[in-house]
């Protein structure tokens, strides 16, 4: 049987997903929040609407000219950061920002790209002296210092 | 005479120790960052945001805008020395940047023709700014709710059109941004609107975060696949600065093509949408039209004055609408935009007459970030080969981090870093999906500004729609809007009958 030349492909999920998008823009600009006052004139939801509107014309039209395009591919080693970020984040609810960062260097430049050791320690020396130097002594941030370290001085 | 004197006073506003060396450290950078294939100005100045903080509004957008300008300069080193555009505008330069370095055995020349026009062109550009922008905003006070509404949405509408190969896409992504910017507080009503209870959502969702992640971290995400690769260059010879010194006859050929370049490029700067990329592309293909030494592409020096002082031109160029409009050209200056709004300083006509010290300061600091950055170009010129041989495996962990900091610092809270990891993630599903971002980027920034004029035009006409027919101005900018709309839609059923060949992709 003749493979169909018609696919929905990843192209297909983003206007799908504009779509729905604006279906929720509209639904809860009319119901929530207005769209016209015949004394005061347009409402809080008025511009959303007619931009989801719009939206969804835009989408319906992009869907159409997305069948027959060619799915763009993901490669799995490019989610690697994203999980590395994740991790990031979830260690610095732990253990604090910083030490987190300290960590997240080493096990990503010794352990996943197998760089040198002076290489690892000079990109730690470079981020070390952009966060602390530039972000907590020049900027003030407070960084998050973890759930242990919270406990401890508590 | 006027525009000179108030220059002048700018120069008095910008010459500060703390203003001068912003100046310095975003002209720095800017060439850092331009130089290194894969960030672009867009990124750079979005991960320079949070550093800005501490400053006053004047001395940040300074460094913002030394950084943006100077990114131009940055952008034709790795064109010229590994054959790879560090941003889009640099492309054109590689035609005949890359063959005078390897062919010719003249990349110090090669770098220095690409510096000197960058200067020319940037030097025309903003003169004519100079004049220019006050004149702009003369005739945006005249402007009302309506024109300015049918203004903003022709901005909007061209930028999606103009970036990325189909205009469909770019059109969804501007409503995208629009809609984006709608969830938190309605600025003229005060009612909470799409916050889906959501407490964090109750404040919108913030810029700063938004942009790290949209063009930061989606980089990033985008440079995983290129980790392995080795950027090794082909120049034999060491780079120093009297290698690179021009003939008098290498100076007589670049002058012509990079003051053309330098007009032509800052009137495509001032029209949005276009921005530094079309007018390198227009610069060079103009050049094609004039007499050279050399055949272009092979390594001629018109090819590379006339492409840089192009680009250079038409960064300054699109300053002026987005100083006296508040309508920026590009992603970049969407988010030079944003960041002036998020200081407090509402860019638009008034911005002239109500903030002159802001105006023409910014407009005084890019005549020094020029000649500091040409400064910096020749003192770097050694060191160049260096730089750019920077793995991107090394690289990545420390743009990664950048971004994660700099989205904590500006809302205190993980909140910011989930925005700019979400963000990061659809950024780079969208392009690598072929929808550009620049375009929901201006969306983003200027839907609150759109928003406000739309209901101010519609309170004041009733109800009617008539305010956008009976005024000529806004007429004008209704129609442009219409056949921008209705282009994309009529070629797609133009195509779908066979009346216009579908094109083939290879």
């Amino acid at each position: 049987m003749e493979k169909s030349k018609y696919k929905l492909t990843f192209k297909g999920i983003i206007p799908i997903f504009t779509i729905l998008v604006s279906v929720i823009f509209i639904y809860f600009g009319f119901t929530k929040y207005g769209f016209w006052d015949p004394m005061k004139g347009p409402k809080p939801g008025f511009v959303p609407v007619l931009i989801s509107f719009l939206l969804l014309g835009i989408s319906l039209l992009a869907l159409f000219t997305s069948l027959k395009e060619e799915a763009p591919e993901f490669p799995k080693d490019n989610w690697y950061c994203v999980l590395g970020m994740v991790a990031l984040v979830i260690g610095s609810f732990i253990i604090g920002l910083i030490p987190s960062v300290i960590v997240y260097l080493l096990v990503w430049l010794k352990r996943f790209e197998k760089v040198s050791w002076k290489s690892t320690f000079i990109v730690m020396a470079i981020v070390l002296v952009i966060v602390i130097g530039v972000f907590v002594m020049w900027l003030g941030i407070d960084f998050p210092k973890g759930i242990i370290l919270d406990a401890i001085f508590r | 005479m006027d525009n000179l004197l108030m220059l002048m006073q700018g120069f008095t506003v910008v010459l500060t120790v703390q203003n001068i060396l912003a100046c310095l450290f975003g002209a720095f950078l800017g060439i850092i960052v331009g130089a290194m294939p894969g960030i672009g100005s867009l990124a750079g100045v979005a991960l320079l945001l949070p550093l800005t903080y501490k400053f006053n509004p004047t001395t940040a957008i300074i460094m913002l805008g030394a950084l943006y300008y100077s990114n131009m300069y940055g952008g034709s080193y790795s064109a010229i020395l590994l054959n790879i555009p560090g941003d889009s505008p640099a492309i054109m330069t590689t035609l005949d940047g890359y063959p005078m370095a390897t062919k010719r055995k003249r990349p110090g020349q090669a770098l220095l023709t690409a510096n000197m026009s960058s200067f020319i062109g940037g030097t025309i550009g903003m003169l004519i700014l100079t004049f220019m922008g006050p004149a702009l905003a003369d005739i945006g006070l005249k402007f009302g709710p309506a024109e300015m509404a049918a203004l903003l949405l022709v901005a909007m509408t061209s930028i999606g059109w103009l970036v990325g190969d189909n205009p469909v896409k770019g059109l969804l992504l501007t409503c995208l941004g629009i809609l984006i910017a709608a969830m938190g507080m309605d600025t003229l009503s005060g009612v909470p609107r799409y916050d889906f209870g959501n407490i964090y959502l109750l404040g919108g969702v913030p810029f700063t975060p938004f942009v790290i992640g949209m063009v930061g971290f989606a980089q990033v995400i985008r440079l995983m696949g290129d980790r392995n690769k080795k950027t090794e260059s082909k120049i034999e010879q060491n780079l120093t600065i009297k290698g690179s010194l021009l003939t008098l006859h290498d100076f007589r050929r670049l002058l012509p093509p990079a003051i053309r370049s330098g007009f032509l490029g800052t009137f495509v700067g001032v029209l949005p949408g276009a921005g530094a990329t079309t007018g390198a592309f227009l610069g060079y293909a103009t050049q094609k039209a004039f007499k050279n030494e050399e055949m272009l592409g092979t390594g001629a020096i018109e090819g590379i004055a006339s492409c840089e002082a192009a680009n250079n031109a038409a960064a300054a160029g699109a300053f002026a609408p987005l100083l006296a409009l508040g309508i920026p050209g590009s992603g970049t200056g969407a988010v030079l935009l944003g960041g002036l709004m998020m200081w407090g300083l509402n860019p638009g006509p008034l911005l002239f007459t109500t903030n002159p010290e802001f105006a023409w300061g910014l407009i005084a600091s890019l005549f020094i970030a020029n000649i500091l950055t040409l400064i910096i170009a020749l003192g770097i010129i050694p060191f160049l080969i260096r730089i750019l041989s920077v793995p991107i495996k090394l690289l990545i962990p420390i743009v990664s981090i950048i971004c994660l900091v700099g989205s904590y610092s500006t809302t205190y809270s993980m909140y910011g870093v989930f925005v700019m990891l979400i963000s990061g993630v659809f950024g780079y599903i969208f392009e690598k999906s072929g929808y550009s971002t620049a375009p929901m980027l201006l969306a983003f920034v200027l839907a609150p500004l759109l928003e406000s004029n739309m209901r101010k035009a519609f309170i004041i006409s009733q109800g009617s729609m008539d305010i956008f027919f009976d005024k000529p101005i806004a007429l004008a900018f209704i129609i442009v809007l219409f056949l921008l709309i209705l282009f994309p839609i009529v070629r797609f059923l133009l195509t779908k009958f066979g009346v216009l060949k579908k094109k083939i992709a290879k």
